[in-house]
């Protein structure tokens, strides 16, 4: 088991925490990665937004570069997963579309083979490592804790090409968390988006949104569990200014399962994280 | 009777322009909506935005009603969640047909000044953010390795290679790397 990390453009910035965390449990569950040289944005929702072309040979190139090396390429952000996955299954099955985008390459001496798979690490842990051997691995097992999971949109739609699980009714995220000995809960709107996307379109809209599903989650959990940037920040975001009562703390899944499997709270950078969440620690 | 709003006249449609969009790879089916607002149902924005109706959207992309349709911050506000695209019965892929509008609106000297920042931004740095020196000090103090350098001039010059430079108005250098 190894792969590609493409890291993107938020998490290297801003989120070092999710970046160390997810590194420390792939590595404590024998999941090897190795940096993409030379990646960089993965195109994002947003240049398909002002050319579907441009986007794709923008997804089609970071591609390219892990294809170079034979590794399949892992993505830690819903963002990435969308562009890459959609953009990777694409151009494997349009041959026309293949073509095209190769054509742009070619200025670079770049080209799209179709040789390799775009995963988002939530993926690899239910897949590669498998829910079994995570509750196996699992040495501290949270007592009580109730974890709302939120997917992010990207993770799961459009489920024509990203195929990731059941769109409606999706059971990967929570079974991993119930592997920790945590309870995933339902609650109203669970799949429902964070508002990220709209952030610098309608900031006061788009911090509503999460606040919304914020406010609902600490009604039925204890803390929310995310595994994409956008999602953890919006959260996190919204409880900062603005949000009255008790905040509820957000985790990003490797800090959750991190715990389970015995690795210290510092070492899964659970200190960075803006909203302290240190009550988790009670539950293990 | 009030003066109404909502008469569509046949003057102000422009029926040639949903081939424009339906030639976008994604809003092909653009003409197969029937108009039952199960997109709407699922919108989180429409939820929210009186004005924001997936549904009427469509309408108007059909009947070509491109000056409003393009004009504001309308389809700016699309979240790009797919719930809509998920649940159409029609295959119509609202969100899809969305983005295309958004090309169009692109083309048409309209893009959103926050897009065009962003893209500037991919543009200098290869990424959303500049990486330095103290994101990387940051980075080894939980032990990680640095952010690996982005091949930025390559990603320029797919950049020109489409013309992003003229299509909204970017520097993206000379060409020689």
């Amino acid at each position: 088991m190894k792969y590609a990390l493409f890291l993107g453009c938020t998490i290297p910035a801003r989120l070092n925490s999710y970046d160390a965390s997810s590194r420390r449990v792939l590595e404590a569950l024998g999941v090897e990665v190795v940096d993409l040289e030379g990646a960089g944005c993965c195109g994002t929702p947003d240049m398909e937004s002002i050319s579907h072309e441009m986007a794709l040979a923008i997804a089609a190139w970071n591609i390219s570069l892990a294809e170079e090396k034979g590794l399949d390429i892992m993505v830690l952000c819903n963002g990435c997963h969308e562009v890459l996955l959609k953009s990777n299954r694409m151009l494997k099955e349009d041959a026309k579309l293949r073509k095209k985008v190769n054509e742009i390459l070619s200025e670079v001496g770049r080209k799209f083979q179709g040789t390799i798979e775009v995963k988002h690490m939530v993926k690899v842990l239910y897949e590669d490592v498998g829910v079994e051997k995570i509750r196996e691995a699992v040495k501290k097992p949270f007592k009580g804790l109730r974890v709302a999971v939120h997917y992010g949109c990207h993770m799961l739609r459009p489920s024509e090409l990203l195929r990731f699980d059941d769109p409606e009714n999706p059971k990967i995220l929570d079974e991993l968390v119930n592997a920790t000995g945590a309870r995933s809960v339902e609650y109203p709107d669970k799949f429902e988006c964070c508002g990220a996307p709209i952030l610098a379109v309608n900031e006061e809209l788009s911090n509503s949104i999460a606040k919304y599903k914020a406010q609902i989650a600490r009604k039925y959990a204890d803390v929310m569990v995310t595994a994409c940037p956008f999602c953890f920040l919006q959260y996190e975001g919204c409880q900062v200014t603005g949000w009255e009562g008790e905040q509820i703390p957000v985790l990003h899944y490797p800090q959750l399962l991190g715990l389970a499997l015995g690795l210290e709270y510092d070492d899964l950078a659970i200190n960075e994280n803006r909203i302290d969440a240190s009550k988790v620690l009670e539950y293990l | 009777m009030a003066e109404s709003v909502s008469v569509i006249r046949f003057e102000d449609v422009d029926p040639e322009f949903k081939r424009r969009v339906m030639a976008i790879p994604g809003a092909d089916k653009l003409t197969y909506c029937f108009q039952c607002g199960t997109c709407t149902a699922a919108c989180p924005i429409g939820r929210r935005v009186e004005e924001f109706r997936p549904r009427i959207i469509a309408r108007m992309a059909i009947l070509g009603l491109k000056k409003p349709l393009l004009a504001g911050e309308l389809l700016w506000l699309c979240a790009g969640c797919y719930a809509c695209q998920e649940r159409c019965p029609q295959q119509v892929k609202p969100t899809d047909v969305i983005a295309a509008l958004r090309n169009i609106a692109v083309q048409e000297g309209l893009i959103h000044p926050s897009l065009k920042m962003k893209t500037e931004l991919i543009a200098k740095h290869g990424r959303l953010y500049e990486i330095t020196e103290f994101e990387n000090m940051m980075r080894e103090e939980v032990n990680l390795p640095p952010v690996p350098e982005v091949k930025v001039d390559e990603l320029r010059s797919l950049m020109r290679r489409v013309g992003l430079d003229k299509l909204i108005g970017i520097e993206l250098g000379s060409g020689e790397g």
